[in-house]
């Protein structure tokens, strides 16, 4: 049986076609959606390689001049360009780890806890912050971490967070970003461990095993392929760094260590009327995304997990 | 009970709700009548974009009868907030209103070509526009090669500087203690504050005073820790980030000399725990809020710009907690340039796109706002409203006016009086109109009348007339032959270049001054280097060819 499924399969015929032609004929909508709104705007991506200014672009496409290669090299020569994407790297990196490590730590500490009303409203409570827009979650932040904020005070001392031009920007941002998230990201593992089998558990009971072994030896490589999927999926967004987040936490000293690509294509593209710059930095942006979201798949098939393309 | 309760409170809400409509709609109707009054058939609405605008419903007083007059109606819209971009969407887009005041991003807007030629239309249906310029039309010219008139200036034209907060801040009560002596150079300045400080360590409140805060989480760095280094170190006017010598050369304002001594003198004030330790972080909200609180003894600053603080000061009668402005500068050989008039700012003003439903209109409606009637409708209101006449014919505001107009923030939203002055042109504070009264309310004698106590002590402390006495006058000074710099519509590739200085600045200099003592010439160096790496000498000879061109225009 499992033998035909698969000769099936590879065999790509007219006769193949016909025999599925109703599940063909209910997808063409959704191709043709996909290619009038993902693809045919590609076509923009022509500017890349224009001089587009506010002088020119209201001309036709193909009246433009053309520039090559030059708002890439622009682009790439930009005094900003490196540490751009120094943080932009830094700080995904170390939003996923984080983000990761605490919300599989939380959906564990939810995941045992037996007192189901104290759960839910805990759970509830957590996942609240993902709601809040980041124009309200950058003040508050801003007011506890601020030179002379509520933390500064409460401690007695002067921490600097916000006032120190270096990587530490990234640890705030992205320890803010856990405070956000945390909770919102928890969901999905919390939904992976409740389709654990529960026989498991009760095998290892008797067997002998503690809370902290069951933890380590059946939910966590239960929820392996989930997480994989889960990484694999944020490593090829990676370069897509919230723009506004970036800006809204940052200030006039730590500007350095909070640029990111997309603010950096902003304030390059629109900000400066050069919209072939702002584009071709956009479309660095995605080769580098699928070339990223790429290898990572390819790990990720390599250490025997299930691949998510 | 409780149900009771509440079917009460909804009944409530809904005869609420219904009396609000009805009020409303009754103010439609209200001022669709007053439309329908002109008998000149349609009320053309234009739509229009103003930088600095607030929410205009277009009902005040005094806009129904700029309607009335000019058969025009404007639906203004406005930025979200200063680095929404708006402008260069538009232009993206290829969405235009039909009038725009986009100050700043001007630049990008005629070379997008959206704006049109204004010469034409000023020649012919424009009299009061060329009568308001007079010689200083021709500073309108965008550039040598390119002559258009592509937009007015948002700015007075011509007169007096009544009312100036000059380079430095200080409280009356730090004044008063040092017997109102002006301070001459910055170690007296310094010199001041900290023999207060250590007199007055705490508020009454218990809080710590702060000697001196600035506000640099944002673009007000340029206004307090931009524009004051120019100012006190080399006594030079507004031109932005730059600073110009006799020559016309251009140079970047941080690489002076004397502007890095200033710099030095920052970070010396804030080891020494005068400079506020929390400036570098805290918003320009947070800045209000200590202002306000009557902490700050002294400030580098403009008076638009902390205006907000000390009117809850005002309003909690503090006085003494406000602040005096002073002609600060960094040694006495400099002269504070604050009264200075340099001439009629060009650059930033408002202009009639491409997309224009009817560009007579709207010129007909500019030419009305310059004319004599129109200037008097803008500035002072509606006669024997907001203003009347004294037998000589002067005009006059009541002093109840004039209380409310300092008093209710709301107050020119909802009389509309000074609404729609800004950005369209106006003349200068004491400029006097046919009749012999000024344009605009503000006079001598209205400012000399609305000093507090504290004001009035101080100028018979110092025996003057008016707190500017004590500046160097403006007509110490020659007005330059080109308009102030910040206001230019630049070229793209100088903008480039520009934003990228500032970035530069804006985060260095901070650094510099939170810096250990040490540290700071090793840092200031860095930040030179960095700036010429990010071609300062490209961007200093673009601008120093662009000033000169201007002056050939006026020669």
């Amino acid at each position: 049986m499992k033998e035909k499924i698969r000769s099936k399969k590879q065999k790509f015929s007219a006769k193949l076609m016909w025999k599925q032609r109703y599940l063909l004929l209910m997808s063409v909508p959704f191709v043709i959606w996909l290619i009038i709104f993902k693809y045919i705007p590609l076509w923009g991506w022509t500017m890349a390689f224009q001089d587009v200014t506010p002088k020119s672009f209201a001309q036709p496409i193909w009246e433009r001049e053309f520039a090559g290669f030059g708002n890439f090299t622009k682009a790439f020569t930009d005094r900003l360009f490196a540490q751009t994407m120094i943080n932009t790297i830094g700080t995904s990196i170390l939003g996923i780890l984080l983000g990761t490590v605490f919300a599989i730590l939380f959906a564990l500490m939810m995941n045992e806890i037996r007192f189901n009303r104290f759960k839910k409203v805990t759970q509830t409570v957590s996942y609240l912050p993902h709601f809040v827009s980041w124009v309200i979650i950058a003040s508050i932040a801003k007011m506890l971490l601020n030179d002379g904020g509520a933390v500064d005070t409460f401690l007695g001392t002067q921490l600097h967070l916000m006032s120190t031009n270096s990587p530490l920007f990234w640890v705030v941002v992205c320890f803010i970003n856990v405070w956000k998230e945390m909770g919102w990201d928890a969901i999905i593992y919390l939904s992976a461990m409740a389709g654990i089998d529960q026989g498991l558990y009760e095998a290892a009971k008797v067997d002998g095993a503690n809370r902290f072994k069951r933890i380590w030896h059946i939910t966590l490589p239960s929820i392996k392929p989930t997480v994989t999927v889960l990484l694999i999926m944020s490593i090829g967004s990676a370069l897509n760094v919230g723009m506004e987040r970036q800006m809204l936490l940052s200030n006039g000293i730590v500007q350095d260590h909070a640029m990111v690509l997309s603010w950096f294509a902003y304030i390059r593209g629109i900000g400066n009327n050069n919209y072939g710059l702002g584009t071709a930095i956009g479309v660095f942006q995605s080769i580098v995304s699928i070339a990223l979201l790429l290898i990572a798949n390819k790990i990720a098939g390599m250490l025997g997990e299930s691949k998510l393309v | 009970m409780k149900k009771k309760l509440i079917a009460l409170l909804l009944t409530a809400t809904l005869t609420a709700g219904v009396f609000g409509g009805c009020g409303n709609s009754g103010n439609d109707s209200q001022a669709a009548g007053n439309e329908g009054g002109n008998g000149e058939g349609e009320v053309t609405e234009l739509t229009f974009y103003n930088a600095d605008a607030t929410e205009d419903s277009w009902a005040d007083p005094v806009a129904l009868a700029l309607t009335e007059a000019t058969g025009v109606k404007l639906k203004t819209d406005y930025p979200v907030s200063s680095t929404d971009q708006k402008v260069a969407l538009m232009i993206a887009e290829q969405n235009y209103p039909d009038m725009i005041y986009a100050k700043g991003d001007a630049g990008s807007l005629i070379e997008a070509g959206a704006l049109i030629d204004l010469t034409d239309l000023i020649e012919q249906y424009g009299p009061n526009i060329k009568k308001m310029y007079g010689e200083e039309l021709d500073k309108l010219k965008y550039s040598k090669e390119d002559p258009s008139i592509y937009q007015l200036s948002s700015y007075a034209m011509g007169g007096t500087n009544y009312k100036n907060s000059g380079t430095a801040q200080m409280q009356w009560a730090v004044l008063k203690e040092n017997d109102y002596k002006i301070p001459n150079t910055t170690d007296e300045y310094e010199q001041m504050i900290r023999s207060y400080l250590e007199a007055h360590p705490k508020t009454e409140d218990g809080l710590d005073m702060i000697g001196l805060t600035l506000s640099a989480s944002d673009w007000h760095w340029m206004i307090t820790l931009g524009n004051p280094a120019g100012y006190i170190a080399e006594g030079a006017p507004d031109n932005g980030q730059w600073l110009v010598d006799e020559n016309y050369n251009a140079i970047y304002k941080f690489r002076s000399e004397k502007v890095r001594a200033y710099f030095k003198w920052l970070n010396k004030l804030y080891n020494d725990g005068i400079l506020d330790h929390e400036f570098a972080t805290q918003t320009h909200e947070d800045y209000i809020a200590k202002i306000a609180s009557g902490r700050v003894l002294s400030l580098f600053d403009t008076d638009w710009d902390y205006a907000d603080g000390e009117k809850i000061l005002i309003a909690d009668g503090k006085l003494e907690l406000t602040y005096a402005g002073l002609p600060l500068t960094m040694d006495a050989d400099t002269k504070a340039p604050s009264l200075m008039y340099q001439g009629l700012t060009t650059g930033q003003g408002v202009g009639i796109t491409t997309a224009c439903k009817d560009p007579v209109a709207a010129i007909k409606f500019m030419d009305y706002i310059c004319s004599d009637e129109g200037q008097v409708l803008v500035n002072w209101g509606i006669k024997d409203v907001n203003y009347f006449m004294d037998e000589e014919g002067h005009r006059y505001r009541t002093e109840e006016e004039i209380a409310e107009a300092d008093s209710n923030k709301d107050y020119a939203k909802n009389t509309g009086v000074g609404f729609h002055a800004y950005p369209f042109p106006t003349y200068g504070n004491g400029v006097l109109d046919p009749t012999g009264s000024t344009y605009t309310p503000q006079s001598k004698e209205t400012v000399v009348a609305s000093y507090n106590e504290e004001q009035k002590a101080a100028c018979e402390k110092w025996g003057v007339e008016l707190l500017v006495d004590i500046f160097p006058q403006a007509d110490e000074f020659e007005v330059p032959k080109y308009s102030a710099i910040w206001a230019y519509t630049k070229p793209v590739e100088f903008d480039e270049i520009g934003n990228q200085l500032d970035e530069i600045a804006w985060s260095d200099l901070i650094s510099c001054v939170i810096g250990s003592e040490a540290d700071f010439d090793a840092g200031y160096d860095a930040m030179i280097s960095d700036l010429e790496k990010a071609k300062m000498g490209t961007a200093e000879e673009m601008l120093t060819e662009i000033i000169k061109e201007r002056v050939s225009l006026v020669e």
